[in-house]
């Protein structure tokens, strides 16, 4: 049999019309698909970089063969920069992976079930939203070796609680629904009320938190590649940067560093005015 | 016609902590239901009546271990079931479903119609995959909705519609006992009828269990065989329907019977009003619990607690039916 | 008030533990050899096997685990690769640095954070709050190096009021007044670094906490009472936001450590961000591993004073 969605589609039209009407939700929106459309197209708009260019080539201010000038080791910076959105969509993709894969079940655990569990969960959580991570995330770095996944496990392990405490508070409201409680009269098992029925009634806000969690990513990503904690293979952002500042002409040639600073502002900024836009269109309250 | 008993209350309590000290102990409790004993008929309709706080909710989903009971037994068919635990209790859901009272919330919103009457039977692996389907569709039908709906999504319907379905959920896995927990009261009343109907004819032709749990005597009056009446957690009352209505015994009964509304104006009593409000079911008065409301209270009532006392299968606890026990 | 003293102590104690656990799991369970964690792969042999033997690397995981947290709580916390003195020493002299540019920025960020937050979403929606949205978004998202570095460039070079980095100008040899009119500028801007971004960030969460409180039933009970509207905002809604609003303060706390390394860094501010920036370049694990317990620890202890505060505020709370 067939399911077709059509009746949903009225749901779904009231909440795409909401969204449309908060501009800066709409901004991010545009600036997320410029962020993927640039990542994708990259081949195209800039060949990558790699080893070392002409000496003639090094530190040259923006010019219209070097969009974005040269760095350091006389390479282009601007296709740097464009090369670097791809790296920044694999981290920030995967960080979500890891941060969705354990936060989700421990704030759904501990939403429905509530008692120990949540205590336990929620106890942990707290640790971990208390404690300075970027420090815990520098040992980390600095121990288990600075390849561009494990940096980005790294930060997964260390975000899962932003998405683990929001999972929780959707999960408790929704597990006090009637109609979970008809689930459960029903002897449906715990597990596919808790990963069904609980999950797909509370993934609105859960979807609003990984988005802007995807911003926080790249953040920390950034800062430990300019600390030199990152990939040394794959040139981030925040790689760019570190190149920067230990070139010592941060400042003198100030090209070096805008760029990717700019390019990591946009990045950010995109996704966090979609994430906001998604927390006003989804929350019926407000859409009073 | 001998007639079978399936399921057997005994003593049943549901208490819930109100406050705990600073070692987590609990220090009073919410009495919402306190020593309830029944029992229930194949084939029959038991109504529950009572108003608001009075517990009649709570012992519809002590019966279904939705609320664990505190004390007491249920036994389904002989068999203990307030202890029952993981897939043994899983396995016993399928004979008592509960139809609930807000349409709007106990629907799943985001699934089907049709969905939330097939993943019953799936998960219960009772019928084959494709026979649930068509066992979905059937019983659509049987509520008086059209095939066609199986699509659609609840908040595309009405509240009686909504109700039918929550109807046809239940049915679904094809229970012996289906509890009826206020399920008509958020329906107009028009609308109303019609379900009530509804659950007459289907218990005629399905052989239903009801128990039917409701604030509105009328309601009760229609589908019952055998009323209990309750009071902030504890039977004031039961009997079978001719019997209560014919020779009300506890007060509180008669003032119930005397708020229904009745269109012969020749035929019309005094209505009855109660004193006060409900007490809270956390600090219930000592002695009877209706004497602060009761307006045949004696001074012993206050006092002493009455019992259950049984004439001829018409229970009361009142002191004013306090005889010598045969 | 006592109790919740109490119960703050033990989750702060928990919470330490846990975080010195972690220190401990992340450099003893990493592949390859544990030795080079704790033990200068440049030492002598001879030296190196003493220090096996003092560290107990040779014993099982477990007995390591308990000599680590014995050796913490006497205050030892490992000797520098680097600097060949103890850890504990070092951090004391560079803390009260950080902890003075944290703490600074955080009453700065809580003392302009709030107003703002409060009539953003008071006056939601409204031109006023979108502005205030949008820059603190923008605020939040500006990588904290290259502004500091901006910072640095136009009032260090181009407008040269403030020093170029440090903490103090080497070599001045002037004390009291003086010295502290030095240590402050070269103070200024990094905390101006630090205060945008983390003011854009409390700014913002303030607001979103105002905004659900704003929505409650009493606030409008409040109004439809003819309260005064300024009454109505600070007495009934920001009392009740300011609960989330100072716990948010302490976890702010936390996440402003990381945003004092990068400052740190940038600045050459001798704290212990820095510290850490240094300490990662030269592979000196045990000033690494003594810098995070110690930042831990303060952070913790901020966060015990944010409930502590919290607790105060709460009406609820109070009469338990």
């Amino acid at each position: 049999m067939n399911k077709f969605r059509s009746y949903q589609q009225g749901k779904w039209l009231r909440i795409g019309q909401s969204f449309f009407e908060h501009r800066l939700g709409v901004i991010g929106l545009i600036g997320v698909i410029v962020v993927f459309l640039i990542a994708i197209f990259a081949p195209f708009i800039a060949t990558p970089v790699s080893g070392y260019g002409e000496v003639k080539d090094i530190l040259n201010s923006p010019s219209l063969e070097h969009i974005f000038g040269t760095d350091a080791l006389g390479l282009d910076l601007f296709s740097q920069v464009i090369w670097g959105t791809r790296i920044s969509l694999q981290v920030g993709f995967l960080v979500v992976l890891i941060a969705a894969l354990v936060g989700i079940p421990i704030g759904l655990f501990s939403g429905y079930y509530g008692g120990w569990v949540s205590t336990l969960g929620m106890g942990l959580t707290n640790v971990f939203l208390t404690l300075p991570l970027l420090p815990l995330m520098i040992i980390a770095a600095a121990v288990l070796g600075s390849n561009i996944n494990n940096v980005a496990l790294i930060i997964g392990l260390f975000s899962w609680p932003q998405i683990a405490r929001i999972t929780r508070a959707a999960a408790a409201e929704v597990t006090g629904m009637q109609y979970i409680e008809a689930a459960k009269s029903l002897g449906i098992r715990a597990n596919r009320i808790i990963f069904h029925h609980v999950l797909v009634n509370a993934s609105a806000p859960i979807l609003v938190n990984l988005t802007i969690v995807v911003a926080t990513a790249i953040i920390s990503e950034s800062a430990l590649s300019f600390l030199g904690l990152g990939d040394p293979l794959t040139w981030s952002w925040g790689k760019i940067l570190h190149n920067a500042h230990r070139s010592g002409a941060f400042i003198s040639s100030w090209w070096f560093s805008l760029f990717p600073s700019l390019a990591i502002t946009f990045f950010v900024v995109s996704f966090n005015f979609l994430g906001m836009g998604m927390r006003e269109a989804l929350n019926p309250r407000l859409r009073e | 016609m001998k007639k079978q008993k399936i399921l057997e209350v005994k003593n049943l309590k549901t208490y819930f902590p109100l406050k705990r000290n600073y070692f987590g102990q609990v220090t009073n409790y919410t009495k919402a239901v306190d020593d309830v004993s029944f029992d229930l008929y194949k084939g029959e309709v038991l109504g529950i009546v009572g108003e608001t706080g009075s517990g009649k909710s709570t012992i519809g989903r002590s019966l279904l271990r939705l609320v664990e009971p505190t004390g007491g037994s249920i036994f389904y068919r002989g068999e203990n079931i307030t202890e029952m635990k993981g897939e043994k209790l899983r396995k016993i859901r399928k004979n008592i479903q509960m139809i609930f009272q807000d349409p709007f919330a106990s629907l799943n919103p985001r699934i089907s119609i049709g969905e939330c009457i097939v993943e019953p039977m799936k998960e219960h692996a009772i019928y084959r995959k494709s026979d649930c389907f068509q066992r979905a569709l059937m019983l659509l039908e049987k509520v008086g909705l059209d095939k066609d709906y199986y699509i659609r999504y609840p908040h595309e319907f009405s509240g009686g519609q909504r109700q039918r379905v929550g109807i046809a959920r239940a049915l679904a896995l094809d229970p012996e006992i289906i509890i009826a927990d206020e399920a008509v009261s958020s329906l107009d009343v028009s609308v109303q009828a019609q379900i009530i109907n509804l659950f007459s004819d289907l218990q005629q032709e399905l052989g239903l269990t009801y128990i039917f749990i409701a604030h509105d005597l009328s309601v009760v009056k229609f589908v019952s065989n055998s009323i209990i009446v309750i009071y902030l957690g504890e039977i004031m009352e039961i009997a079978n329907k001719e019997d209560l209505f014919n020779q009300p015994l506890h007060p509180y009964t008669q003032a119930l019977i005397s708020a229904i509304p009745v269109p012969d104006p020749n035929k019309r009593g005094r209505r009855i009003i109660l004193k006060g409000e409900i007490p809270s079911p956390a600090h219930p008065p000592t002695g009877c619990k209706f004497s602060t409301r009761c307006f045949k209270a004696m001074d012993v009532c206050h006092e002493i607690h009455p019992d259950l006392v049984n004439f001829d299968n018409h229970q009361v606890r009142c002191h004013l039916y306090q005889k010598k026990e045969e | 008030m006592f109790k919740v003293l109490q119960k703050q102590l033990i989750k702060g104690f928990i919470t330490f533990f846990i975080a010195v656990s972690i220190t401990f799991l992340i450099l003893r369970l990493m592949p390859g050899d544990p030795t080079t964690m704790l033990i200068d792969p440049r030492m002598s042999e001879a030296a190196r096997q003493r220090l096996l033997i003092d560290f107990g690397l040779d014993k099982p995981l477990i007995t390591q685990y308990f000599l680590y947290l014995k050796q913490l709580f006497c205050g030892n916390l490992g000797v520098s690769f680097v600097f060949r003195t103890p850890v504990s020493e070092i951090i004391r002299e560079r803390l009260p640095w950080t902890l003075a540019l944290m703490g600074i920025t955080q009453i700065i960020t809580m003392s302009i954070g709030i107003p703002l937050g409060v009539m953003a979403a008071y006056k939601r929606g409204k031109l006023v709050d979108q502005i205030i949205n949008a820059l603190s978004i923008l605020g939040m998202s500006i990588f904290i190096p290259w502004l500091g570095i901006m910072l640095l460039f136009f009032f260090g070079y181009i407008l040269p009021i403030f020093p170029v980095g440090g903490g103090y100008t080497p070599g001045l040899s002037v004390s009291g007044w003086g010295y502290f009119l030095d240590v402050g500028m070269h103070f200024i801007l990094p905390v101006l670094t630090l205060t945008i971004i983390y003011l854009a960030n409390y700014t913002l969460f303030t607001r979103a906490s105002m905004v659900d409180v704003l929505n409650e039933d009493y606030i409008r009970t409040a109004r439809s009472k003819g309260m005064e509207e300024k009454r109505v905002i600070w007495n009934h809604g920001a009392r009740n936001a300011m609960i989330s609003t100072v716990t948010m303060a302490g976890m702010l706390f936390g996440r402003m450590v990381g945003g004092a390394v990068l400052t740190e860094t940038v600045y050459a501010y001798p704290g212990v961000g820095r510290m850490i920036y240094d300490a990662v370049g030269q592979q000196d694990f045990p000033l690494l591993q003594g810098s995070f317990i110690v930042l831990a620890l303060s952070v913790i202890v901020m966060n015990i004073v944010a409930d502590l505060i919290c607790a105060y505020l709460n009406p609820r709370m109070k009469m338990e």
